[in-house]
């Protein structure tokens, strides 16, 4: 049997994508997508280990999901976070198959209004903090077993933004990252890939309608209307859309799809 | 069974890629038609949509053999017709027909040029409007996935025909997305690297070392097969993916990310 023929002889065509037996890091886990995303993958069987610096939400979290997870309470930005949260998470569950990095910050702020120390907010946590966590994850997993990385991109990344250039700036340089790890763990079976949503109506939007009324002068309700007018399938997109793609992305039937940055956005990225 | 009584139109669904395509949808319920061109079907290869029509119904699967030129608007209309007299409904349309005979591009004729352009490109748009029709007279939310390549964002050597058709598809998929996402239709391409077929397969394998000069290319260390096309076709044609629109999914086990 050649290898491609092994691989697809392994698979289950289970609706929900099973991930039984696996062990899934999440980033950002105490809210928004983060939280979405690990009720999706503990729904398809996935152990979760929640790591969110939100002690009280993170815990609750781990609390809702049915059977057994762990919650890790840190902050990703210092320099031996990504070792110690690897560690820890070794310790807990034996073994690491998934990351998903969706821990995040987002600004909007004119471009000649952005501080060195906010810059430094943006790029720290949306990009320095998850390249050490996905080499530190990558270098743990099992040779044998392979293993997946799937980040949060943005809309954000594709375009160039007037109001949030470092945060453009922080989420293109993760699609340049997805390709650069996609190459050097390829041969060790890690898949990494990158799912870029546009607005989802999460908790980080209450303090983004805040600073984009500052700067444009728009209610949220003139910005959302404009959003779902520039999307196709005229809705925003949910936290369970976002959270159902890195299901996929995490299975079996993605195990040829790697270094890709993936829209999940409704079409609104085609009209902007 | 994701697809229990989704009926889906699979162009070119009797080998290659297609054949994995149209295999998917079967195991997981949906009633298939398996559209072949007379071209692909003669030869070494007579009578193979039967064969596979005959083999998905043996394993319990719904499917029915349908031959059509997918460059010829009369023909693409009267399956469009028969799928709705037979079935009642189009759900789930995949523009997998294509072809690609490899050309040096100094010796490459006019005639080549158009046929391909006709059969990658002018099928997928004749599919698409015929299909899209319909769903939208019957107000159906289909879901329509095109199999672009990664030769559309890639140039090769004797495709200069063939990966601009695989561009023309993406940017046909992004233009109707926006034109039929109101309509509650999503549409998308999934564009497959190297994968492993009856049709690429003398390409692939012509010997041990052309074999490991693509897997070398590949980070993941392999060859693509249908059925990992076909996975990611699933995906997005499942209710799981009901937001994705426009998007091109690539299905390479990395062969891109370093071109």
């Amino acid at each position: 049997m050649d290898l491609a023929t092994k691989e697809v002889a392994k698979r289950s065509s289970a609706i929900l994508y099973d991930l039984k037996g696996k062990v899934a890091l999440i980033t950002g886990a105490g809210s928004g997508l983060g939280k979405a995303t690990a009720d999706r993958l503990a729904t398809s069987g996935a152990m979760i280990i929640a790591v969110d610096r939100e002690e009280s939400s993170t815990r609750e979290l781990v609390k809702s999901l049915p059977g057994r997870h762990h919650a890790i309470v840190k902050d990703l930005r210092p320099a031996l976070a990504a070792r110690d949260v690897v560690e820890h998470s070794l310790a807990l569950a034996g073994r690491l198959d998934i990351v998903v990095n969706s821990a995040g910050v987002c600004h909007f702020n004119r471009i000649n209004e952005i501080s060195p120390e906010e810059w430094d907010e943006v790029l720290e946590t949306d990009l320095r903090a998850l390249h050490f966590l996905s080499v530190a994850a990558a270098e743990a997993m099992d040779e044998a077993a392979g293993g997946c990385i799937i980040n949060l991109g943005s809309n954000a990344g594709r375009k160039g933004r007037a109001m949030g250039a470092h945060y453009a700036a922080a989420k293109a340089a993760v699609a340049s990252l997805t390709e650069s790890l996609a190459l050097a763990y390829g041969a060790k079976g890690i898949t990494v890939n990158t799912v870029c949503p546009a607005v989802v109506l999460t908790g980080m939007w209450e303090r983004n309608f805040a600073e984009l009324a500052r700067i444009t002068g728009k209610t949220s309700e003139q910005l959302l209307g404009g959003w779902i007018d520039a999307t196709p399938l005229k809705r925003l997109g949910t936290p369970e859309d976002v959270a159902n793609l890195i299901a996929f992305l995490a299975s079996d039937d993605a195990s040829f799809i790697t270094g890709q940055t993936i829209n999940v956005c409704g079409g609104f990225m085609l009209t902007c | 069974m994701r697809f229990q009584g989704k009926v889906v139109l699979v162009t070119g669904g009797s080998r290659g890629i297609g054949r994995g395509i149209s295999e998917m949808f079967a195991r997981e319920g949906a009633s298939v038609i398996v559209n072949y061109a007379q071209e692909a079907d003669s030869g070494p290869f007579s009578g193979a949509a039967n064969q596979l029509v005959s083999a998905l119904q043996a394993a319990g699967g719904k499917a029915v053999a349908y031959s059509a030129d997918v460059s010829r608007s009369a023909e693409v209309n009267d399956m469009v017709l028969f799928a709705r007299k037979q079935f009642g409904r189009i759900d789930i349309l995949v523009n997998n027909a294509g072809i690609c005979p490899f050309a040096e591009f100094l010796d490459l004729t006019e005639e080549v040029w158009d046929r391909v352009f006709a059969v990658n490109l002018k099928g997928t748009f004749l599919c698409s409007q015929a299909v899209a029709r319909q769903m939208v007279e019957q107000g159906i939310r289909g879901r329509i996935v095109c199999i672009s390549s990664v030769g559309a964002v890639a140039g090769t050597t004797f495709q200069s025909h063939y990966c601009p058709t695989k561009a023309g598809v993406n940017l046909f998929v992004k233009s109707i997305a926006t034109a039929l996402g109101p309509h509650g239709i999503n549409v998308n391409s999934v564009m497959p690297g190297c994968i492993l077929t009856d049709l690429s397969e003398p390409q692939f394998l012509a010997s041990p070392e052309v074999e490991q000069s693509y897997v070398e290319k590949i980070p993941v260390g392999r060859l693509g097969a249908p059925a990992d096309v076909a996975a990611a076709v699933g995906f997005l044609a499942s209710e799981e993916a009901a937001y994705i629109n426009g998007a091109s999914l690539v299905v390479d086990g990395g062969l891109i990310a370093h071109l």
